[in-house]
């Protein structure tokens, strides 16, 4: 099973003393989330999970907790992705990171269960049986489509096993192929869509602060002196604050799509970096997260580069 | 007044006829987006039984940003401004009875005898509350725990109890009387009174834990190494202080543009690194530690000692919402169960 599997590996990982931590999933509050785990102690492991919950892009603490020393963390495809991006930004080292990495069909938005039959709180587990999701309450158990539950960036995921790993554990048993789903494209009326999106923000900064690509020590938005944006809640500082996000992000952001997860009201962020990444592998064959790129995309300038002012379109 | 129903085919008319007296101030949907509070026009339907009210209505009473004072100079004289909030009766219907009691928290913040805040005065003066117990409840919700929720009744003029194709309404003040004068009710009967009995008892035994009835500001400790577990989790954005119908906290900031000066407000919450940086650039709450410590410190000991009241009412948005999963229920659950000895503070 994947979940032993995982807890095995990073038992040996702590025993020999390769990592002084595993960063990784450990049981939520409620059986249909999970929350993040620090394990210290070989004992401890046992407190890492692997279920369809496992949301969390572990990434994000990378660049604080493997700033002095190496850490273990549990990955899926896209959180590798994140890390081979860190890595190539030398915000984190490669010799300071072992990964487990863990392959995977996908993982489920759990307020999308609440539109079906079931109860979220009579659910006592997940787990996936074949391409369905099984939902298990006291009394019940119901099968869930995956396409009715996976998150919107696992159904157009093909990344199934990890590109970089210490360890590579389990296969992916849905297969994005199976269910690939179109997602729609953008509006054709960008600024009146934006305007919509952007006008509901409330400047909580969940997207920045759950996204390993934001390691920035002081956010641009943050600073006083200059003031690039003013903190208030308007649709215009919202643009401001989204858009330039968006522009630093460019190459960048690997869709695992945690902003939109934790938008408490539904700004769907992930859509502009999804644009903007196609059209940087369009014009520069850069594509974000690949581990064969030495060079990020911005710090690699060439002579033949398309010069984006006079690009036709 | 009696206890009366109203059906759910009769709303639209009540609402017509309500909004020629009032502004009615209910959750709207617009498009994908999660409903807000919002002053209703002709011809929107607001969602009245409790089943789209994410977003708090303290984002009515105490807007995301609000304009306190206008100065121009831009004629050679200065006018100064302060854009107060309209003088009219409004009233707030559908919010979840968790939320009204989360005004009651805000009005001890913003409407303590020493400092009144007139922007949120002139809201609150003339608003009538309406608040909801709807037909299902949230699975992350622990009113019960948090306080005797009897006791919210006597805050809210009037309470409504979905049951279906019809609500259930209780009247407990003069104002709500005013509310609910002509409007399309008919008498309850005895199986209505049972239904709506349930629905309370449900509503009162929903999310009951460990901890509830424990004076909870006791158990807190200044020490209790529980903040330093949240703080390596947590991920520092201020979802659950801005989601929250108690959180209060807000900056001021001013703005200029020509010969012009905004001075607005907006939020601001203890969960952000500059909430407490000083200009000479010493940060008091310097790691995540103090400031997850200081919310939960805040909303259990500091404002019961404060106000006598606990400002968190078991609503469970910052259960269902914290992208990390930090569950507020697991941290007093446990502070209950191995409560520490008070240690001096500083």
């Amino acid at each position: 099973m994947i979940q032993d599997t995982i807890r095995q590996e990073a038992k040996k990982a702590l025993e020999s003393g390769e990592v002084r931590m595993v960063i990784g999933w450990g049981a939520g509050s409620v059986p249909f989330k999970t929350t993040p785990v620090f394990v210290d102690n070989p004992q401890d492991t046992d407190k890492l999970i692997w279920n369809p919950a496992c949301t969390n892009n572990l990434a994000v603490y990378l660049t604080k907790l493997a700033r002095d020393g190496k850490v273990g963390i549990v990955a899926k495809p896209c959180d590798v992705r994140s890390i081979v991006t860190l890595i190539r930004e030398k915000q984190v080292k490669r010799e300071n990171v072992f990964i487990i990495g863990v392959g995977c069909g996908g993982v489920v938005d759990a307020t999308s269960l609440q539109n079906g039959d079931v109860k979220l709180r009579e659910i006592t587990s997940l787990e996936w049986d074949g391409g369905d999701l099984l939902v298990t309450t006291e009394t019940t158990k119901t099968k869930l489509s995956a396409a009715a539950v996976l998150r919107e960036q696992c159904k157009e995921c093909d990344d199934r096993t990890p590109s970089v790993s210490d360890v590579s554990i389990g296969e992916a048993v849905v297969r994005a192929s199976d269910l690939k789903i179109e997602i729609p494209g953008l509006s054709e009326d960008r600024q009146k869509y934006w305007a919509e999106q952007f006008s509901r923000c409330i400047r909580c900064y969940a997207c920045r602060q759950v996204c390993p690509a934001c390691y920035c020590e002081t956010c641009f938005c943050d600073r006083i002196e200059p003031k690039w944006t003013a903190k208030k809640a308007t649709t215009d500082e919202a643009w401001m604050f989204h858009a330039t996000r968006a522009m630093h992000l460019v190459g960048r952001c690997i869709s695992c799509g945690e902003c939109e997860r934790v938008c408490p009201v539904g700004i769907p962020a992930v859509e502009l970096a999804r644009e903007l990444n196609a059209i940087a592998k369009e014009r520069y064959g850069f594509e974000a997260g690949d581990p064969q790129a030495d060079k990020p995309l911005l710090g690699n300038y060439q002579e033949n580069d398309v010069d984006p002012a006079h690009h036709s379109e | 007044m009696a206890d009366k129903l109203i059906g759910k085919d009769k709303i639209g008319d009540f609402l017509k006829a309500l909004m020629s007296k009032y502004t009615v101030v209910a959750p709207i949907e617009r498009g994908d987006a999660p409903a807000e509070f919002q002053e209703i026009a002709d011809g929107d339907t607001p969602v009245l039984d409790g089943s789209k009210n994410m977003m708090p209505p303290k984002d009515y009473l105490l807007p995301r940003h609000e304009v306190l004072v206008k100065i121009d100079m831009s004629g050679g004289e200065t006018k100064v401004e302060t854009p107060l909030p309209e003088d009219k009766p409004r009233v707030i219907m559908g919010a979840w009875l968790p939320d009204a009691q989360g005004i009651q928290v805000l009005d001890r913040v913003f409407l303590d005898r020493k400092f009144i805040d007139p922007y949120y005065a002139r809201r609150r003066e003339n608003l009538a509350l309406v608040a909801v117990i709807p037909a299902e409840m949230r699975w992350s919700w622990f009113c019960g725990s948090v306080d005797d929720v009897d006791t919210w009744k006597a805050g809210v003029d009037a309470l409504m109890y979905d049951l279906g194709d019809k609500f259930y309404v209780e009247v407990n003040s003069d104002k709500g009387a005013a509310l609910l004068e002509g409007a399309p009710m008919s008498v309850v009967s005895d199986v209505d009174v049972a239904a709506k009995d349930k629905l309370w008892t449900e509503f009162k035994n929903t999310g009951l834990l460990p901890f509830a009835g424990k004076a909870l500001y006791e158990n807190l400790a200044w020490d209790d190494p529980v903040w330093g577990e949240i703080a390596d989790k947590c991920i520092a954005c201020g979802m659950c202080s801005y989601m929250c119908p108690t959180c209060t906290c807000f900056d001021i900031q001013d703005e200029t543009c020509g010969n012009c000066v905004e001075r607005y407000r907006c939020r601001d919450t203890c969960q952000f690194e500059d909430f407490t940086l000083m200009g000479h650039g010493h940060n008091p709450r310097s790691t995540q530690l103090p400031r997850s410590r200081q919310r939960l410190l805040h909303k259990f000991r500091y404002q019961h000692e404060q106000f006598g009241v606990v400002g968190c009412t078991g609503c469970g948005r910052c259960v269902e919402l914290c992208p990390v999963n930090v569950d507020i229920r697991e941290v007093l659950c446990r502070t209950c169960a191995e409560p520490m000895e008070q240690a001096a503070e500083n």
